[in-house]
């Protein structure tokens, strides 16, 4: 029974994964095998665009760890409309990406954006900013807007996490004279750790190699600021039409993936080692 | 929490404020007193919104349909049954998620402009369900492992053959998980973009998410088409976000952990 699922996988997933390793050995313009693509890893074209997705990565998951876990912990207690407020922050899942744009080119719009608006009435900006325009501020403007559609799942993680610490450590702790403070530190941060180490290498690998975003917000610019991987091997593929560089970028993308789940394996199988 | 809601609910409420006030913006008039709907009569009349959305509905039914077709029995062995290979079948239908979109692209891209495919709803449908059936088959075998097995056995005393307990008892009792992962996977197929915009170029047959961006933002992005950016944002969203309204109280921590594709 499980045949079908897997031989349709291996036909769309499997094949066209050995077709780039392939084309990956194939320099544009000449025959046989060679390693110069592989050797153009380290040119300027590619360094940069390697450190942006990395920045996007690790900047949205650390922005989402700051926001999703106080909310878990603060919905975990009893409060009134619970389940709403779980539907509004989880929300962001089901926008479409082209919609999430919308909105942050929206919200940050040099000329009518909320932020500027409200910012240029109450004297705090002197010239309105073009949060996605200006070299100094469109990273971060992409990193907030990944953030916000990684939102939903850091929450949910954290949250199922909590939902299953058993109440009798709790309990236990407030018997034992513990304060709000002291719960939090020595009960509930450890029990979460895990789930935050899973959260963070999950979306963090999601955003890292995630495309459309940055496509849609800021096609790389300005002056490829916000050029992550994904954006350049659709450059490298689309527009220089090299399919041999494209698919070392594509490589590149999945074997970073491939390390930071490994690490974080490796790290969940120690402390469950260290535990027991 | 009234951060998380605001950027969404900054473009619904811009959406409505109408073409001649959508760029005076006071701070006393921030919540419209009246909701104006000429930003969606310009968007929908102006471009084919509607028929993108009717091609975005008949995709992502269809790969929800094909989906569940191919992973509720994969889920159901992977939960059940005890077979020769189930270890490495469970893997390989689990980590085939893990492969990213853009990496995927290039050979998909390549293979169907060969074989004269793309433009069409047949290749979007099966390209969809390369992600969809991971997904769907790790909700449901989290799901058939919460059945109790003793239904099932109370089956096969009776002398029943496993496709008699398939049809008569696994499936009625699985028409909730069904759903939900039906749910799940439709939305992941209606917000997908990269495989819709690399594979669709022709008006005809572009899904939603691809038609707005073609037709509101890129070239054509100039400040007044803003109000009907914005209408038309909301309007992509809405199919996907009233789904998952009514379905996320079955968001439990497999279904968004297996949601994670880049």
């Amino acid at each position: 029974m499980v045949v079908p699922a897997i031989l349709l996988l291996l036909m769309l997933l499997v094949a066209p994964f050995g077709y780039i390793i392939v084309a990956s050995f194939i320099e544009k313009g000449s025959q046989g095998f060679s390693f110069g693509n592989y050797a153009w890893l380290s040119s300027p074209l590619f360094l940069p665009s390697f450190r942006n997705s990395l920045i996007i990565g690790v900047g949205s998951v650390l922005l989402e760890i700051i926001i999703a876990v106080p909310l878990a912990i603060l919905l975990n207690q009893k409060m009134y409309l619970r389940g709403l407020w779980r539907a509004l922050i989880t929300l962001p899942w089901a926008v479409p990406t082209i919609a999430v744009a919308g909105a942050f080119l929206w919200l940050g719009n040099p000329h009518y954006g909320i932020f500027n608006q409200i910012g240029l009435e109450i004297g705090l900006l002197k010239t309105p900013l073009a949060f996605f325009g200006d070299p100094d501020l469109a990273l971060l403007s992409v990193i907030v807007a990944h953030a916000w559609k990684g939102l939903p799942l850091v929450f949910i993680i954290v949250f199922a996490s909590l939902q299953s610490l058993p109440e009798e450590q709790i309990e236990a702790s407030k018997i034992d004279g513990a304060g709000k403070l002291r719960q939090l530190q020595y009960v509930i941060l450890p029990h979460l750790k895990t789930s935050i180490a899973l959260a963070a290498v999950l979306s963090g690998a999601y955003n890292f190699s995630l495309f459309d975003l940055t496509f849609l917000l800021t096609g790389g610019g300005p002056a490829g600021l916000t050029m992550g991987l994904p954006m350049l091997e659709y450059n490298q593929m689309f527009r220089s039409l090299n399919i041999g560089r494209a698919a070392v970028i594509g490589m590149t993308i999945f074997f970073s993936c491939i390390v930071a789940l490994s690490a974080l394996f490796v790290l969940m199988a120690r402390d469950r080692a260290k535990r027991t | 929490m009234l951060l998380v809601i605001f950027p969404f609910l900054w473009i619904v409420l811009s959406s409505l404020r109408g073409v001649d006030d959508f760029f005076s913006f006071e701070l006393s008039n921030a919540l419209p007193k009246t909701f104006d709907l000429t930003s969606y009569k310009l968007a929908l009349g102006r471009s084919d919104l509607v028929r993108w959305t009717a091609n975005s509905l008949f995709i992502a039914t269809a790969t929800t349909l094909l989906s569940l077709t191919v992973a509720a029995p994969a889920a159901f062995a992977i939960a059940r049954l005890r077979f020769k290979g189930r270890a490495a079948g469970a893997t390989i239908l689990i980590s085939s998620y893990a492969i990213p979109s853009i990496m995927l692209a290039i050979p998909v891209f390549v293979l169907l402009t060969t074989l004269r495919l793309s433009n069409s709803y047949f290749a979007l449908i099966i390209l969809h369900a390369t992600f969809t059936i991971p997904f769907t088959t790790w909700v449901l075998q989290d799901f058939y492992h919460s059945i109790p097995a003793d239904l099932e056995e109370a089956g096969y005393i009776d002398g029943a053959s496993l496709r008699q307990v398939l049809w008569r008892i696994i499936l009625p009792l699985s028409v909730p998980g069904l759903l939900a992962a039906g749910a799940y996977s439709f939305i992941l197929s209606w917000t997908e973009f990269l495989f819709a915009f690399l594979l669709v170029q022709s008006n005809d047959a572009m899904t939603a998410p691809v038609g707005v961006h073609a037709f509101f933002t890129g070239r054509n992005a100039t400040e007044s088409v803003m109000a009907q950016l914005m209408a038309a944002s909301v309007f992509v969203s809405l199919p996907s976000v009233i789904i998952f309204a009514y379905f996320q109280r079955y968001l439990v921590s497999g279904f968004l952990t297996g949601a994670v594709k880049g």
